[in-house]
């Protein structure tokens, strides 16, 4: 816990050093009222002084508690999905809502589930269409058509 | 007194008719269903029912419209306690006690104490609106931007006690909350700040987008990593076991008490919302619990206290509409609108000008009240078994919710974008235990609180003295910093004994 929380203080000291040079061009007070840059250059005098704290406070007192998990497996099984969406949400548009769920639901549940039982196949076919048939027609809610209308 | 119970019998009268039961009706369970849907939000569904509503009567609008605005806030109980997606801001404080009873088996009591909560402080509401309307109405015009800033101050410092037991990364959480809250362009100046020539940015970052992201898929990404294949919720098989005890009633008398009055009053202020009632409602009953520890981890009255008080500020949110014509939500503004195009004029003199049409709407909230808990309670256990789904099956279609709600915003790819994102983040702040609850009530807080300090500094030439001035803002202010110190010393007090009893 000691390492990521010197990780977690690091971070964050980084960050409001961002914030004072991403606000620099922001007045900080106007004529009689906080500028737009009061609050930014305040919040990243926070950051900077309690990411500070947090990371020093490593080597004086460090944290307790277990560091974070690092499964392999797990985090392949994370990663394929943030992939997978990513790759959903790219072709939303151009394939339309149920192509792209069906891929997303295709991807989960036969290339990182593994599953392919009838109950898995059922799901992958069934789900997009009834979310499609609940949201758009029910609930008039716009979705992507796509090349093929739906 | 007598006079409003006339009036209110007289708005029964019209309330109970077939056609106004049924507008009712229609408005509690499609309320239920937008409010169990991350991303439609009541204001937006009210919006498009305006143009559909035009060849009802006014008062049958009016009553379907106040049913769906209760509905929604039954719903948001639903998917904040089964999946920890809070479908709108005021749903934030329930998905931390609530998903954590969904962890333990206890969805369905979590769910029954919702609605029985909602129910109770609901009508103590609308209670409140019947006899008190006036009267609150106003000290809900005396609420200027000092007294929301300092409201807004005590909301984030009760955002302290959700810090768990690092208060620096709890101190982190919230001033990025509020760093994202700065993002787009500046109200009072109009320039923008931190959008990195996306324009897309300019209107700052939609709360749905964050809440989906940071709790609801980062909660899924855990689970998918540590092989949740299996049902990851322990569903208790006898139907008893699948609605709230006599004794979890009975042990959250507390919370529907001080809920209910919370969210009444804080209802009544324009702009304040139930999210700042539901978290001061959590806050106090955190304070006073006879189990405090259990906050966070599944404390039966940690969903009571959120939920009534985000309930009862429905009553208190008609207070300023009808008596002042101030709507004090967007929804509200939506029914604003509604009593205009019927030519109506909305403030003082509705009451007396039309009496008919005000007290059928107050009538119709308690019949839409007892409908919701009507339809939600026997749902109870229909939605508790959802979790009894393997989670392999279970979390695609949460994802699918998900990529919806976040698209159906505002149509754009680009916040699915922003969506991914924020999962990412919500994910990596698991990893490290940066509490994403702060983070996302700070988020919301952020810019009502920057604004209002703004406001205050205009009014008063720059003059920080005006918090000073102003007794409610003074009285919130020294609360906000008692509580502060009174937290953050029983933290360093724990700490202090923790490192003793080690020592020895």
């Amino acid at each position: 816990m000691k390492r990521v929380d010197l990780g977690v203080g690091i971070f964050f000291v980084v960050l409001g050093l961002f914030v004072v040079y991403a606000a620099q061009d922001l007045a900080v007070f106007t004529r009689n009222s906080p500028g737009p840059g009061f609050l930014p250059r305040g919040l990243a005098i926070i950051f900077i002084v309690t990411g500070s704290v947090l990371a020093v406070k490593q080597f004086v007192r460090p944290s307790t508690g277990s560091a974070p998990s690092m499964d392999p497996a797990g985090t392949g099984r994370v990663v394929a999905i943030f992939v997978l969406l990513g790759i959903v949400i790219a072709t939303m548009e151009p394939l339309g809502f149920i192509v792209s769920m069906l891929i997303l639901m295709a991807g989960v549940m036969f290339g990182i589930e593994r599953t392919f039982t009838k109950t898995a196949i059922l799901t992958v076919a069934l789900v997009p269409v009834a979310f499609w048939t609940l949201f758009a027609v029910l609930l008039g809610v716009r979705l992507p058509e796509g090349l093929l209308y739906f | 007194m007598l006079d409003s119970l006339n009036s209110l019998a007289g708005g029964f009268a019209t309330a109970l008719t077939p056609m106004n039961l049924l507008l009712a009706l229609i408005g509690v369970t499609l309320g239920t269903i937008v409010g169990v849907l991350p991303g439609l939000g009541p204001s937006a569904t009210l919006a498009i029912l305006l143009p559909v509503t035009f060849g009802l009567p006014p008062e049958g609008t009016l009553i379907m419209m106040a049913g769906l605005y209760y509905g929604a806030k039954y719903g948001g109980s639903t998917t904040a306690i089964l999946l920890n997606i809070p479908g709108e801001s005021a749903s934030i404080m329930t998905t931390i006690d609530g998903y954590a009873l969904a962890k333990q088996g206890k969805a369905g009591p979590a769910l029954g104490i919702a609605a029985i909560s909602s129910f109770v402080a609901g009508t103590v509401g609308v209670i409140g609106l019947t006899f008190l309307a006036p009267v609150v109405a106003d000290f809900a015009v005396s609420f200027g931007p000092p007294e929301f800033f300092a409201l807004t101050v005590f909301g984030l410092t009760t955002i302290v006690l959700l810090a768990g037991d690092s208060v620096l990364k709890g101190i982190l959480a919230t001033a990025l909350g509020l760093l994202l809250a700065t993002v787009g362009a500046d109200i009072v100046s109009g320039q923008a700040r931190f959008v990195f020539g996306q324009i897309e940015l300019l209107d700052g970052i939609d709360f749905i987008i964050v809440a989906i992201g940071v709790f609801a898929v980062a909660e899924v990404l855990s689970n998918v990593e540590h092989q949740a294949s299996t049902t990851i919720f322990a569903v208790p098989r006898k139907f008893r076991e699948l609605m709230p005890t006599w004794a979890d009633i009975k042990y959250c008398r507390t919370a529907f008490a001080q809920s209910s009055v919370i969210g009444f009053f804080v209802g009544v202020l324009p702009g304040a919302g139930s999210t700042i009632a539901s978290f001061i409602s959590y806050g106090l009953q955190k304070r006073i619990s006879k189990h405090p520890e259990d906050f966070g981890n599944g404390a039966m009255d940690g969903v009571a206290a959120p939920e009534g008080a985000n309930n009862s500020e429905t009553g208190g949110a008609m207070v300023p509409l009808l008596t002042l014509g101030i709507p004090g939500s967007a929804a509200t503004a939506v029914m604003l609108a509604a009593l205009i195009i019927y030519g109506f004029r909305p403030g003082p003199q509705l009451f007396t000008e039309q009496p008919d049409l005000v007290w059928a709407i107050i009538a119709s909230m308690y019949i839409g009240n007892l409908m919701c808990v009507v339809l939600n309670l026997p749902l109870v256990p229909v939605f508790a078994s959802i979790l009894r789904i393997p989670y392999v099956y279970l979390y695609p279609g949460i994802l699918v919710v998900c990529l919806v709600g976040v698209y159906s915003l505002s149509g754009s790819v680009y916040d699915l974008w922003l969506f991914l994102g924020f999962a990412l983040a919500g994910y990596l702040a698991r990893k490290v235990d940066l509490p994403p609850a702060p983070l996302l009530l700070a988020f919301v807080l952020g810019s009502l609180a920057e604004r209002a300090l703004t406001q205050s500094l205009v009014i008063s030439d720059g003059d920080a003295t005006i918090f000073f001035q102003r007794p409610i803002a003074l009285v919130l202010l020294v609360l906000a910093v008692l509580l502060l110190v009174s937290t953050l010393f029983g933290k360093t007090d724990t700490f202090r004994k923790k490192v003793l009893e080690e020592e020895d």
